[in-house]
């Protein structure tokens, strides 16, 4: 590969890498509009145009942003869904995953068609809905967790992993007395710490950006969680305690929706480019072998 | 040696299926109820009745569905929107892991990853918003057309524009992250097919078309069975978040409609019973592609 290249595949490499960039560059620029808005003297970015650059600076519509209490309580909202359904769906998961990834699991066919059959057929929307109803979960942010708390192709991931521990381990800690337990605290668990990054990074995407969920089965306002209060916001809906946020005319100016637009995408884009590689090896696994 | 009885390994391997129990639980409550919950597409369903106490009602919800025109519309522009995504979009993620895949530049092809996968880790909600900054009057579109002379356009109310930003809003927020499964299979390939493409005085675009594109293939092939076999998903969110009323002609999908009517109007059974049949229907397909699939010689979903 290293080889002389001829002046075609100079050129060609040269284009290639242009584009490339250029594509990069497009694919970001929305979020770079968003934050230029948002950093924007609010006067103005109202009347509108390009934004390669902010006009103007001005850190107002971060403070109005902060200062709004809907903001407040729907992050620690958000933050409770986040890391509660995280910690409850990787258990869950892992506990599903693990038996059925064992060759000696007491009527194994039927476990795994358990698992299989609600991945390719689904009750849908409606029926899941009233069924979170019948269980008295409406309105509680456990809706937002418990409904979705497994998710077939998750479990069917980890499975695939996990039977790739090779089975003399198994063996072996049998001889030496360990039970099922031990072995899955132990020995599996450890083992398996490559693809639980990757499912736990899953789950924290998931979460954080719920939104359809809990514009079905929350009604409460104080119940509301970030993507829902940020819908709000952009689309101007009407609330008592986003009276502040709206400037003299009555309305919810530019900057400060894109600035709330900013503060709910900034903690998941964080998080992510140092787990990269992570996600890039889940997505592998699942592509090796489904 | 006889096989060991069901219960002699029970007794030895309890401790697995105390695991599986949370599991057992969680999927016979949220996944198999909701599947028997299908059954009020065959009742009028009473909220005070319950799933189960509802009166059975035959196929009259089916009939009415039907026959309505709502229906017709919704299932043909899921179709539509489907075959639009499957045109435009499924070839943008493989052109855009052959490019980065002959980014010599390790510098630039490292931030170009990160910032191709960016929009894939943000919510619909955030996408939509930023959609329709963009293409608001006072948006970056519309400054353009101002500049060139044109009259500005509400594109997000405009029937005919519907479909092009929901194939172009997918393109950017998952054309980037789709690029993964594709570069995982070109890391795959042997290195000697290129150095002996190289000595037959094959270029680098002639490498790509002989040597990259032909080792990808299957994995084009099933992905984009796969695709067919999901036809009916369209992107519900993307769609909730960005369609309003002046739009429905073109943008309404089943999806959108079974929450309008079910969640919305009320309409528990009717819903339900454009749910099941978009259920039968995806199930259908999904069975077959990967039949198919399994055919090739391939490893199916299962």
């Amino acid at each position: 590969m290293r080889k002389q290249n001829s002046i075609g595949d100079k050129v060609f490499l040269f284009i290639n890498g242009f584009l490339v960039a250029v594509i990069a560059l497009i694919m970001f620029y929305p979020f770079w509009y968003e934050i230029s808005v948002s950093l924007s003297d609010p006067k103005l970015a109202g009347t509108g145009g390009m934004f390669l650059w902010p006009h103007g600076f001005s850190l107002e519509a971060y403070k109005t942003v902060f200062k709004t209490s809907s903001m407040g309580y729907a992050f620690r909202n958000t933050l409770f869904v986040t890391l509660v359904g995280i910690a409850l769906s990787m258990l869950a998961t892992l506990t599903t995953a693990y038996p059925l990834s064992r060759p000696d699991l007491p009527a194994r066919r039927f476990f795994h068609y358990m698992v299989l059959i609600p991945f390719i057929f689904s009750g849908g929307m409606i029926p899941t809905y009233l069924v979170v109803k019948e269980c008295g979960l409406l309105d509680s942010l456990w809706a937002l967790i418990i409904p979705s708390l497994i998710a077939s192709y998750n479990v069917i991931i980890v499975k695939n992993f996990m039977a790739t521990i090779p089975d003399a381990i198994h063996e072996a800690a049998y001889i030496d007395g360990a039970s099922d337990f031990r072995i899955f605290f132990g020995i599996v668990l450890p083992l398996s710490l490559p693809v639980i990054a990757t499912i736990g990074l899953w789950l924290a995407v998931g979460y954080w950006n719920t939104y359809f969920n809990a514009l079905i089965y929350i009604t409460s306002r104080r119940k509301r969680v970030l993507q829902q209060v940020l819908y709000e916001i952009i689309n101007s809906t009407k609330s008592d305690e986003m009276i502040n946020l709206e400037n003299q005319a009555g309305l919810i100016p530019q900057t400060v929706k894109a600035a709330a637009t900013v503060v709910v995408a900034v903690p998941i884009l964080m998080v992510y480019p140092f787990l990269q590689k992570y996600f890039v090896k889940g997505v592998m696994l699942g592509a090796v072998k489904g | 040696m006889r096989k060991p009885g069901l219960l002699y390994s029970i007794r030895r391997r309890w401790q697995l299926l105390v695991l599986l129990f949370p599991g057992v639980v969680y999927y016979a409550i949220f996944r198999y109820w909701p599947i028997y919950g299908l059954s009020i597409a065959f009742k009028d369903y009473m909220p005070l009745q319950g799933i189960l106490h509802s009166p059975w009602v035959g196929l009259k919800y089916f009939e009415k569905l039907f026959t309505s025109y709502d229906f017709t519309r919704v299932l043909a522009n899921t179709i539509i929107i489907s075959a639009y995504k499957l045109v435009f979009y499924f070839p943008v993620p493989i052109l855009l892991a052959l490019m980065l895949n002959e980014t010599r530049h390790l510098g630039v092809k490292k931030v170009a990853q990160t910032l191709f996968y960016m929009p894939h880790f943000v919510s619909w909600v955030i996408m939509a918003g930023i959609v329709s900054a963009i293409l608001s009057t006072d948006g970056i579109i519309n400054t353009i057309i101002k500049y060139f002379g044109g009259t500005p356009r509400v594109f997000l109310s405009e029937e005919k524009s519907f479909r092009s930003i929901l194939v172009l809003s997918s393109i950017w927020k998952e054309a980037g992250w789709n690029t993964v499964i594709y570069l995982a299979a070109i890391t795959s390939v042997n290195p000697e097919l290129y150095e002996s493409a190289a000595i037959d005085g094959a270029g680098i675009i002639g490498r790509m078309v002989h040597v990259t594109l032909p080792c990808i293939r299957n994995t084009i092939i099933i992905t984009f069975i796969l695709r067919l076999g999901s036809i009916l998903d369209v992107g519900f969110e993307q769609v909730l978040l960005l369609y309003n009323v002046s739009v429905y002609s073109t943008g309404d999908i089943i999806d959108t409609y079974v929450y309008r009517m079910g969640l919305t109007k009320g309409q528990f059974s009717l819903s339900t019973a454009a749910g099941l049949f978009k259920s039968v229907v995806g199930f259908i397909l999904v069975v077959s592609s990967n039949w198919f699939i399994k055919r090739l010689g391939e490893e199916g979903l299962w």
